[in-house]
């Protein structure tokens, strides 16, 4: 018997590269400030041990860089940014999460008698 | 939390040591800058929020092996088990024999369901299985040849001359000879399947 697939998980791992270039579109972020907003928000993440290899593959990519400065409270911190192609493929993203959702939504959405 | 900050990154540390190098470096140097300049305690009450390192660990494994390339993942999965070319050869070599034909037949779809061989070795398999069998006939015409000889000497009729030695007909040494051949052959052709599928594991 196959096991029913965990469709909250699997959203979330689909949408949670597109969650770190919007976050990242307003602000360069350090990983734990973004960890702590991906999990506040909406439990994106579940821990900040998920969030480094999505980075990784982001800088892979080209689409997010990463860059040392002093933070507010003192320590320097390793903030990430996007670049000119992440801000691209965010807003690719975009459009397609908008044309999907409605389609997704027109599909699922119980028919009215 | 019981773990002091140090104690807790090199757990975490530990957990990742197969992890990529430089993500890994990435996460613990993440939480380090965050702990950096807090009292103990709340150093302590950062860490409660991360949770175990056994949980950050995890968080950070399962991502890296779901996002995997697909032909890494492929990889993985490429080999046969290590007894599969083994049980397929004997099969193919004295699983006809035990199970008349039904043995050939089984080996022959285990040579080519098989995922560590190439078309190339299912094909020369194929042929060196049919050796098998050939040379099982081919032996027994052999003999049924070499008694007829026997049973109709030339001599039209007269008994063979008992001072000459009966002659060892000229048929005889050639099949022995292509037999050996063939057997060489043959056993070499296992051989070098066996060995091709080891290459591709």
């Amino acid at each position: 018997m196959v096991a029913a697939p965990d469709h909250a998980t699997q959203l979330r791992r689909g949408v949670v590269e597109a969650c770190i270039l919007g976050l990242l579109a307003r602000e360069p972020m350090y990983g734990w400030q973004l960890a702590d907003r991906l999990i506040a928000g909406g439990a994106i993440i579940g821990s900040i041990g998920t969030l480094y290899p999505v980075l990784t593959r982001l800088r892979e990519r080209g689409e997010v860089t990463s860059y040392h400065a002093p933070s507010e409270s003192g320590p320097p911190r390793r903030y990430y940014e996007l670049t000119p192609a992440g801000r691209q493929a965010l807003q690719r993203f975009r459009a397609d999460w908008a044309d999907f959702t409605a389609s997704v939504t027109e599909l699922i959405t119980e028919e009215t008698p | 939390m019981t773990l002091t900050p140090d104690a807790y990154l090199a757990e975490l540390e530990r957990l990742l040591a197969n992890a990529d190098p430089v993500t890994r470096q990435e996460l613990v140097d993440g939480i380090r800058e965050e702990l950096a300049g807090l009292s103990p305690e709340e150093a302590d009450a950062r860490l409660r929020e991360l949770g175990d390192p056994a949980y950050v660990a995890v968080g950070m494994l399962a991502e890296t092996r779901d996002a995997a390339p697909a032909p890494a993942r492929a990889a993985e999965q490429d080999g046969d088990a290590a007894w599969y070319p083994v049980v397929t050869v004997l099969l193919l070599t004295v699983g006809g024999v035990i199970v008349p034909v039904l043995g050939w037949i089984v080996g022959l779809i285990m040579l080519w369901a098989a995922r560590g061989w190439r078309t190339l070795h299912k094909v020369a398999g194929t042929v060196i299985a049919l050796l098998g069998p050939g040379m099982l006939l081919a032996g027994l015409v052999a003999t049924g040849t070499t008694q007829v000889t026997q049973v109709n000497p030339a001599g039209g009729g007269d008994s063979p001359n008992p001072l000459i030695p009966p002659m060892v007909e000229a048929p005889f040494p050639t099949w022995w000879m292509l037999a050996i051949v063939v057997l060489v052959v043959w056993i070499a052709g296992w051989i070098w399947l066996l060995v091709a599928h080891r290459a591709r594991r």
